[in-house]
């Protein structure tokens, strides 16, 4: 409840995700901010909740005209449903967001269940006696069992199964093609080999057509989902934990903790990614998405510790802190435990945002070829290709359509949160 | 305020020397060699000599360790001599990045322009219609245009006014017979070219910029005086300009100090797509050579702008809003 100068002095909060922050006059919207403050543990929730209550029954007593067919929504004074429920609740109301986190639902599934759908190795198979997964290849080159390595399948199943096991049965993925190699003539019945150079145009066999090396796009860009998504949660994971770290510290502490690592920050905005990037090919022999991934994560955690810095500053002089030291907690358990359970939903929207543009990154590093090796599947590398090859527009439309839509839909979801959490927003939503 | 700039401007050279140093470090070492880089590109009947392959690393201070290699580029800077590029001929580094950042001024300038003078009355439309159909939909367009990678625009805008149709051409800054042309002639040429970078560099900023007013002027239009106005009869369109308006203008004008970095530095992606030889493709090109000179000349420019865009930021702050003052 306590407006710090702070807030009215830091332009530069004024990041792309949150237009409306910082150069505001002081408006009631720290009152509502208190009304996530419930979960201390002192015991005088109780006591903040009921003044809260009573200083703003216009947020407390919120109903919305609720969409006809579920009547079930206006929430109850008696039933509370707790910060992130009513969070939830309004989320929930979003077409755009609920539509964008379906989109991301299903991309989740498409990358787990990716060899299932496009591939060449069997889902399932009976080889000499024994039940085997080879499509777990793909995800991971050692979770394929030796024994097709050491009957020299060569990564084709199809005729080899039968051959050197004629009682043995398999269950195929749903489209026979492969994302690291061309699929070759007679290997699947009734399928031709894949079209090389400029001719691999979509078609019933190829749908995103082919690469000029002939390997199947529809193959590459299902498998590279997985790449996508990962990207986006290890690289935010990596920044959130440094992000939120930093700027729970110089939040916390203020003074000379707070100069040096606001310094910090700013010397992180300063060095490009690009030679960090190059500085980690430097120190590792070959770089792997993973390395990548890492990359991104360490370059783009300032924002988030900027957010964090500020929640801190906010809520370090709260009454439920105060409680919290009067008991005795220590510097750890207050930060970690009170503010940041506190701070958590403002912190989660940049960190959403941030995954969008850790995939958009991501696709760029591999256009410009500082992706990883060439086996990875990856969405930016087959842009790449389309733009030396720019007569094949079927490897521009379905990559950069893919990352476009996840890219978007990131962004819808992360500002569905905003607006779902932000008390501010909230109201002049209505 | 003058104690304040002092301190913050002593901070931020202060951060400069760390920066540069880090990223020296970085650059150093990393595998390549820029004399090893250069030998490949050459023929190979004009092989330098030992001899001088060695005065080439003399001169760059490649033989000796790496902090007595920054501790050079420091003298050298602070003397005002960025030094010489490695893979340009051995030109000076200032002439090599002068050649350039006219290029790069030509998108960023035009895309800024447009960018504001598009996005303020698209943001005033916004809010003075706002909730309607069409406000809707223009809204959710431009947010979906702010989410799309500028690199995929990109190559979608070069697959179709280039490769499919034909109107534009696909990338560099001039034609062919740039020379034959009259005066006229030249300036079309290079706009026709221009077309399609330009349009990549302003169509995300035009959507954050409309959507930064409108947030800021929803803001604004709740406020007390503009109810004021309202009931003593103001016209809607003298709220929004005179009234409303001119108080989003704060955030508008700090957001300019934060442009100031991208101005110079163009987007390394872009020019990379439309082969426009720009800041952001000498610096690709840079740290491909391992030109160190050039790229930490690059580096510095950016940091530099960087940090002072920053201050001007927080400057420009305080003095378009009393409530702020600077300590």
């Amino acid at each position: 409840m306590t407006s710090h100068p702070e807030d009215h002095k830091k332009p530069r909060g004024n990041s792309p995700e949150r237009p409306g922050e910082g150069p505001v006059p002081p408006r009631p919207a720290d009152e509502a901010q208190s009304r996530h403050v419930p979960t201390d543990p002192a015991g005088l929730g109780a006591a903040v909740e009921s003044v809260t209550q009573g200083s703003m029954p216009e947020v407390v007593g919120f109903s919305v005209p609720a969409p006809s067919a579920e009547p079930q929504e206006p929430i109850k004074d008696d039933a509370p449903r707790g910060y992130w429920g009513e969070a939830w609740l309004r989320f929930r109301r979003r077409k755009l967001a609920m539509t964008a986190l379906l989109f991301v639902a299903l991309l989740a599934l498409v990358a787990i269940f990716s060899p299932a759908i496009v591939g060449t190795k069997p889902i399932v198979c009976k080889y000499k006696g024994s039940i085997y997964f080879p499509c777990l290849g793909y995800f991971n080159r050692s979770w394929e069992n030796a024994i097709f390595t050491k009957d020299r399948f060569r990564n084709v199943y199809v005729g080899n199964l039968k051959e050197k096991d004629p009682d043995s049965w398999a269950i195929w993925p749903l489209i026979y093609q492969d994302p690291e190699r061309r699929v070759r003539d007679g290997e699947w019945p009734d399928q031709p080999a894949n079209p090389t150079r400029n001719y691999g145009s979509p078609s019933r066999y190829n749908l995103f057509g082919t690469t000029p090396a002939g390997v199947d796009v529809f193959a590459i860009m299902v498998h590279g989902t997985r790449i996508a998504l990962l990207v986006g949660f290890v690289s935010m994971g990596i920044a959130g934990l440094i992000g939120i770290t930093v700027g729970a510290l110089a939040g916390y502490f203020r003074g000379w903790v707070d100069a040096l690592l606001s310094r910090l920050i700013e010397i992180v905005m300063c060095i490009p990614t690009l030679v960090l990037i190059l500085a980690l090919i430097a120190v590792l022999p070959k770089i792997t998405i993973w390395h990548l991934m890492a990359a991104i994560g360490l370059t783009g955690w300032t924002s988030i510790a900027r957010l964090t810095r500020g929640e801190f500053i906010k809520l370090r002089e709260a009454d439920f802190v105060s409680a919290a030291r009067a008991l005795g907690a220590g510097p750890g358990r207050i930060m970690f435990r009170h503010i940041l359970r506190n701070a958590m939903a403002p912190v989660l929207v940049p960190l959403t945002f941030g995954i969008a543009s850790a995939i958009l990154i991501e696709g760029g590093l591999s256009f410009l070829g500082f992706g990883p090796p060439p086996p990875t599947p990856s969405w930016g590398r087959i842009l790449a290709e389309g733009q030396q090859n720019n007569t094949m527009w079927w490897l521009i439309v379905f990559p950069g359509l893919a990352i476009f839509l996840t890219v978007l839909a990131y962004n819808l979801i992360g500002e569905g949160l905003q607006e779902a959490t932000d008390p501010r927003l909230r109201e002049a939503g209505r | 305020m003058a104690q304040y700039l002092i301190r913050r401007l002593l901070i931020a050279l202060a951060m400069l020397v760390v920066i540069t140093f880090l990223v020296y470090v970085l650059i150093r070492s990393t595998p390549g060699d820029p004399t090893l880089v250069n030998i490949e590109s050459m023929s190979p009947d004009k092989q330098p000599s030992p001899e001088a392959l060695r005065r080439f690393r003399e001169q760059y201070y490649l033989d000796k360790p790496i902090h007595v290699g920054y501790g050079m580029w420091l003298a050298h800077l602070l003397q005002g001599d960025l030094g010489q590029s490695m893979a340009y001929n051995g030109a000076p580094v200032s002439q090599v990045i002068g050649e350039r950042i006219g290029n790069t001024l030509i998108l960023t300038v035009s895309s800024l322009l447009l960018a504001y003078i598009m996005s303020i009355p698209l943001g005033l439309y916004f809010t003075a219609r706002n909730g309607t159909l069409q406000e809707r939909g223009l809204s959710t367009l431009l947010y979906m245009l702010y989410s799309l990678p500028s690199y995929v625009a990109a190559l979608f805008l070069q697959l179709a006014f280039a490769v499919k149709l034909d109107l534009l051409p696909l990338f560099g800054t001039h034609s062919d017979n740039f020379q034959q042309l009259s005066f006229m002639g030249q300036v079309w040429d290079v706009a026709k070219h221009a077309v399609l970078p330009v349009t990549c560099f302003t169509y995300g900023s035009l959507a954050f910029y409309s959507r930064f007013i409108k947030a800021n002027m929803n803001e604004v239009i709740r406020q007390d005086f503009i109810r004021t106005a309202k009931a003593k009869g103001v016209s809607p369109r003298s709220i929004i300009y005179h009234h409303a308006f001119r108080n989003t203008l704060i955030p508008l004008v700090t957001q300019i100090g934060l442009t100031l970095p991208a101005l110079l530095s163009g987007s390394v992606i872009l020019e990379q797509i439309f082969a426009w030889p720009g800041i952001g493709k000498l610096f690709f090109e840079a740290l491909g050579y391992r030109d160190y000179p050039i790229f930490m000349s690059l580096v510095l420019m950016f940091s530099v702008l960087t940090l002072l865009g920053q201050l001007l930021a927080d400057v420009l702050y305080a003095i378009v809003d009393p409530r702020v003052s600077l300590t």
